[in-house]
Parts: structure tokens; C-alpha cells; sequence
């Protein structure tokens, strides 16, 4: 297993320093939910010492493609198949069209967040010749177990950090504070707040607002340690999601996660991310009439 | 100047005669398995195959959802579902998932619709899709008209577009709200529409909203003012939402952007304020046209919470009409009494007003007034009827 970390110009020497296998960084205007995000200019010399570290090199273009952006993409585009990249994270299908043109089919990472299911799934990529795949942030791990068992493509899972669990295109907070009359609503966008559902109270879900929109995550950041010899043998990629987290404590749970890989889980390691829980890892979300308590 | 198709929801078969009656060109059906719209009251194989007989009979077309995304132990069974449906003559499957598609491509001839839930915004996705053998997508509702006048000249892929009803406020497919709240998966048929509940905004401790919730809600989508530029974009199909909505609704909603889409093309100066008010005689929530002038504002946001307003005008339906006696029998829905001001709302005539009189079972016990939903009630008829036409009361 390989561990992938998203990573930014802040926490990148440190990282380089630790025996992780990659980084992701976010290529701007068309990466979403990172720390920070750059131009091509800027990743190139960022590139540049990930490679001399003899780590690999992830870019992310996860963002939802407008027909707007389009020209745009595929001027940065054309630049990036000349990046010394290992892979490229995408979720909308038109970075898969225009890397079936470009000739960058296997270097591409499916990433949509929440469409991959299954092991078909799996399949229907594997046969588009792509270098590997990221499950959905809502499978079980006896889920990931089975489709791994029944797919021979890399399997990547995020499996540490915050999980956004809501994007929408609108603007809700700075409409929000329109409609209530503040006069510069825009002052809330970029500082992280906390959504509270009335009957879910002990549950303050982080939300802000960019320019792709609205994003709101799940109220605790995701631990995989009480499974992590379970996703040892199932993930090729273990990736940890360092938004909403400061530069110190990315660097903390790294070394947490290199120690887990080396040493194996103690109660210590347990005990110190008490304040995480395990996303949907243990968590089988189905349709049930009533399930719910609303 | 191309007709663009009239695509309806129908949770059920009355509601699908309904929505072919009133002028839909094609209606689209959940199964009982790998639909979303849990609750929808769902086709069977056999009441599939008598739908999809009811619209072939009348020329017009019938598409099933098979749109969850399927965690492995939903893919059992799933190629024999969709030989099933291909057995039944469906004209086309509405699907989300890769998984489906490949399926459905491998295994059967169906032609296979991109739904919504897979958030398409841009052509090169639509083509990516196109060169996998899809033959439609359904457009995410965050494409505007300008996006959509780049987007569609571009691709080969037919189109679909949302011109009517409830409006995801995440984009569709990418949401996991209702798992994470409720432990019901909203890929999987369980969305609890978390996203319309109330809620607190804090900086750290501060409770920043402090004269009502923070709402998320949107108004549902309304459209009537844009249906001349999506027909001049050439879209090829507008789509009504709504599969758990009544056949009042239904009815409502379908004849009046029926007549609207037959007056643009036929090159007839449409009545907008006629078409705006005859829509909101449905029940209806608030409304907006949505992402359709770019991003959204306050005006598409739902602030006061409790935004449906439901009609108690919807009395009955029509089942029959003895035209030797000029008597109606009808279905009641709705309260009203003898003496009541009615309009008999029908497909393919003028709507007219009545007055209710003698009122009675039919047994023919005589009633003042008619207030038990389904049952069958008798009454003079002024003009002639036919089944299927909508009785509701004029609104002083």
C-alpha cells in the first residue's frame, strides 16, 4: 500500500522528509477542496522537488467542468502532458475525453467522490485504460474488501481527514446573509464555519463557500486505524485528506500513519484520534422506509 | 424549428395515463428495483409492460429509471432486470452508474439515457459518454442557458433538460448528507432531502444567523418564461420532475407547457401571464427558473420554510359520462358541495365552468355536500365530459 498525501507549498518539505510514496497537489482554477491550489507555472518547481525526493507526483483536476471553462482546459491541458506527473486525479468525464485525445489515459485517477461503487464500475475504467481508481468516500470496508477482491486495477480509498459530504454550485452562504441584510455577506465566504442541524446539535458539520461553490463535510475528520491491516491488503493507495487540518498536525498524522504501517495499531495511536471517527467505514448506508428520524 | 419532447414523471399507472392524456410525449416510470424515489409508488414487470403497451397504443414513449448507484450486493440480478425490461419494449432506461451502462450496453439493445444524477455540465462529458453508447444525457440543473448554447452545438449526444419541478441543491449524485444524518443512502433510493431542513451557522462560538435558520432550500423550477430559447437551442427533450406528485399536478404542470411548447412551434404569439397562471392552479411549492440565467441569488433560495401551498382545489376526476341523461360520475379528491363553482379541466378542450347540482351517490342518495376522497359521486352535466377530465373549484 502507498500512501498519497494532499499536499500544499506550506507542508511540502516536511512531507518530502517522510517515507510517504507521493503528494497530490491541486492544479488551479480546476482542483477543489485542497489546502491551496497553483497555476502551472507554480507547479512546475513544486514538481521539480517532489521528483528530486524520489517521491511520486499526483495532480488533481477534481473540479465539476462548466461548459464555460472548457477553452481553458484544454489550453492548461495541453501543458500538462508535458509535466513529469505520475497520475491525475479527475472527476468530471471531459478531463477523461480530452486525455483520450491527448494520449494521458494512463496517467488518469477517477476520483468522483461518490460514483464509484463497485466492482464494475471498476471494470468499465480498467477497460478505458486508466492508470487507477478512487472508491466512493461512502463504501463500507467490506465493501472495499470485495471490490478489490474482484477487480485487478489499483484501488485507491481516502481514508484519513475530512470528508465532504455536500457541494452545491450555489453561493448559500453569501445568499444567506443577502437575504437577512447583512451588507458585506461576502465576509463570511472564506472563513470556515460551522452548519448546526437543530435535532443534530453535538454534530457542527465545517461549511464554507468558494468560487465552485458551497461544501459542507462531515462534523469529524476519518481514521482508518482500527482497520488499517484490513486496508493494507485491500488499497494500492491509501490517501490522506489534509483540508481544514493546519500544516503541524498533517505533519503529525503522517508520521502517525507511517508508524501504523511499520509497527502496526496501538491503543496510544487509538486514543489520540479519539476526536476523529471512521467516515462510513463501519457505517452501511441503505435505503430503509423510516431509517431515518425525520 | 424542432419540437422538443414533453417528458413526464408517473409514480403510477393513473398518473401515467394522465400525463400521456395531457399531452406528454413520454413519461418516465421507476421500477421496483434500482430506482431512486424509493417511495414512489414503483412499476412492477407487469404493470411496466402494460404502461409501456398504453403509450405505444397511443404513440408516445415510456422510459424506466434504473438509476442507483449499485454497491455490489445491488448488481445481483441486475442483468436479468434489464433483459426484463428490453422483454417489455421500454423504449429507454434512465441510468447513473458506469456499472449500469456497461451492463446494460453488453447484455441488452436498450438505449441507454445519462441521468441527472451523474452531473453532466459540459459537452466533452456528454461526448465521453456518447462514444460509450449512451444515446441521451440528462443535463445537471446547474447549466444555464448560455452554457447550454455552447454546449449544445458541440455534441451529437440528444439532450434533456429539466424545465419543471424539485431541484437538488447539491449536485445530484454527489451528495451524502442524508447517509451521513439519517444512514439512508441518497444513491440508493433513501435521499431524507436533508438539505431543505433547518439550521444554525456558528463562527466558532457565534451564532451568526440570528433572526430565522440557515436555510439551504431551493424553490422548485419554473421555466415558462425560457421555453422558447430551449427550443431555439434545439433541445431535445424537457422534462417535468415529479413522480410522487398527484395527478392534479400532473395534469396541470403537462397541458400547460403541452400548449405552451405547440404554440411557440407552431409560431403562435405565446400567452406567458395566461401559461404562469394556469401552472400555478397545480399544487405547488414556491418557484424559480433555477440556474437557467446563470448562478443562483436570493430569488431561487427558499428563506420562508414552509413554502407549499397546497390546493384543496382539485375535487375530483371524471369516469364517466352518460350523455343520454347528461349525467357525470366522478371520483371525489377533494371537499366541496352542491352549489359550488367547478371547471371541467380537460386535455384537448376549452375549460368550462359549472355549478354543481344535484348532487348524489351513486345509489342515488342526494348530498349536500361531498367530503369522503374516492368515493364515487353523481351529478348533472351541463356539456358533455370524457374520463379522465379534472373537476376543480374556481378560485373566487
Amino acid at each position: 500500500m502507498k500512501l498519497y498525501v494532499k499536499s500544499d507549498q506550506e507542508s511540502l518539505d516536511s512531507l518530502l522528509d517522510k517515507e510517504i510514496d507521493g503528494v497530490i497537489l491541486g492544479v488551479h482554477p480546476y482542483a477543489q477542496r485542497m489546502r491551496n491550489t497553483y497555476t502551472l507555472n507554480d507547479l512546475k518547481p513544486l514538481i521539480d522537488k517532489v521528483k528530486a525526493a524520489k517521491k511520486e507526483v499526483w495532480l488533481t483536476m477534481n473540479a465539476i467542468i462548466h461548459e464555460a471553462d472548457i477553452e481553458a482546459l484544454e489550453y492548461i491541458f495541453k501543458q500538462i502532458k508535458d509535466l513529469p506527473i505520475d497520475g491525475l486525479m479527475f472527476a468530471d468525464l471531459a478531463i477523461a475525453k480530452l486525455a483520450k485525445t491527448h494520449g494521458l489515459l494512463n496517467k488518469l485517477v477517477y476520483d468522483s467522490e461518490t460514483y464509484l461503487t463497485n466492482s464494475e464500475d471498476v471494470s468499465f475504467w480498467q477497460a478505458q485504460g486508466i492508470k487507477a481508481v478512487v472508491g466512493a468516500r461512502q463504501l463500507t470496508i467490506e465493501d472495499i474488501e470485495i471490490i478489490n477482491n474482484k477487480s485487478s486495477m489499483p484501488f485507491a480509498m481516502q481514508l484519513h481527514g475530512y470528508v465532504n459530504m455536500f457541494h452545491s454550485a450555489r453561493p448559500l452562504i453569501e445568499t444567506f446573509f443577502r437575504h437577512t441584510g447583512d451588507v458585506s455577506p461576502e465576509k463570511h465566504n472564506e472563513n470556515y464555519l460551522k452548519l448546526v442541524e437543530h435535532q443534530r446539535r453535538e454534530e457542527p458539520y465545517p461549511i464554507y463557500q468558494d468560487a465552485f461553490g458551497t461544501h459542507v463535510f462531515r462534523s469529524k475528520p476519518m481514521h482508518a486505524f482500527n482497520d488499517f491491516e484490513r486496508v493494507k491488503n485491500h488499497v494500492d493507495y491509501f490517501i490522506v485528506n489534509t483540508i481544514l487540518y493546519d500544516a503541524p498536525r498533517v505533519a503529525s498524522i503522517v508520521d502517525d500513519l507511517i508508524k501504523a504501517n511499520k509497527e502496526g495499531v496501538n491503543d496510544a495511536l487509538l486514543k489520540k484520534y479519539i476526536d476523529h471517527d471512521e467516515g462510513f467505514l463501519h457505517k452501511k448506508t441503505v435505503y430503509n422506509e423510516g431509517g431515518g428520524n425525520r | 424549428m424542432k419540437k422538443p419532447e414533453l417528458l413526464a414523471p408517473a409514480g403510477d399507472l393513473e398518473k401515467l395515463k394522465i400525463a400521456l392524456m395531457y399531452g406528454a410525449d413520454a413519461v418516465f416510470i421507476g421500477g421496483k428495483a434500482f430506482s431512486l424515489r424509493a417511495r414512489a409508488s414503483n412499476f412492477g414487470l407487469d404493470d411496466i409492460k402494460e404502461a409501456v403497451n398504453f403509450a405505444h397504443t397511443h404513440g408516445k414513449k415510456v422510459y424506466v429509471t434504473v438509476n442507483i448507484y449499485p454497491h455490489e450486493e445491488d448488481l445481483e440480478g441486475l442483468i436479468d432486470y434489464l433483459k426484463a425490461l428490453e422483454a417489455r419494449d421500454v423504449d429507454a432506461i434512465i441510468v447513473a452508474s458506469h456499472a449500469v451502462m456497461r451492463a446494460a450496453k453488453r447484455h441488452t439493445a436498450l438505449e441507454v439515457h445519462i441521468s441527472t444524477q451523474q452531473s453532466i455540465t459540459n459537452h466533452m462529458a456528454a461526448n465521453f459518454l456518447k462514444d460509450e453508447g449512451a444515446e441521451r444525457v440528462v443535463l445537471a440543473r446547474e447549466v444555464s442557458l448560455d452554457g447550454l448554447k455552447t454546449l449544445a452545438p458541440n455534441t451529437s449526444m440528444e439532450l434533456e433538460v429539466f424545465i419543471h419541478g424539485g431541484m437538488c441543491v447539491s449536485y445530484s449524485g454527489k451528495c451524502t448528507l442524508s447517509n451521513t444524518m439519517t444512514d439512508r443512502d441518497a444513491n440508493r433510493g433513501g435521499c431524507a432531502h436533508s438539505c431543505r431542513w433547518e439550521y444554525d451557522l456558528f463562527k466558532d462560538n457565534e451564532l451568526l444567523n440570528k433572526t430565522e435558520p440557515f436555510s439551504m432550500a431551493s424553490k422548485d423550477l419554473q421555466t415558462v418564461h425560457h421555453i422558447s430559447k430551449l427550443i431555439d437551442i434545439g433541445v431535445d427533450s424537457l422534462k417535468i420532475e415529479g413522480r410522487m406528485k398527484s395527478i392534479h399536478y400532473i395534469a396541470t404542470v403537462v397541458n400547460t407547457y403541452r400548449r405552451l411548447i405547440d404554440s411557440i412551434t407552431e409560431e403562435i404569439e405565446p400567452s406567458i401571464p395566461r401559461y404562469l397562471l394556469d401552472i400555478k392552479k397545480a399544487e405547488n411549492r414556491l418557484t424559480s427558473d433555477g440556474f437557467m440565467r446563470g448562478m443562483t441569488t436570493i430569488e431561487q433560495q427558499l428563506y420562508n420554510m414552509r413554502s407549499e401551498h397546497p390546493t384543496q382545489a382539485f375535487v375530483g376526476i371524471v369516469k364517466a359520462f352518460d350523455a343520454t341523461n347528461r349525467t357525470l360520475t366522478m371520483e371525489q379528491r377533494n371537499y366541496f358541495k352542491e352549489g359550488s363553482l367547478l371547471e371541467r379541466f380537460s386535455p384537448n378542450e376549452e375549460t368550462l365552468t359549472f355549478e354543481v347540482r344535484n348532487l348524489r351517490t351513486t345509489e342515488g342518495e342526494a348530498l349536500e355536500v361531498a367530503r369522503h376522497p374516492k368515493q364515487m359521486l353523481m351529478m348533472d352535466a351541463p356539456f358533455s365530459m370524457t374520463p379522465y377530465d379534472i373537476l376543480r373549484k374556481v378560485q373566487s
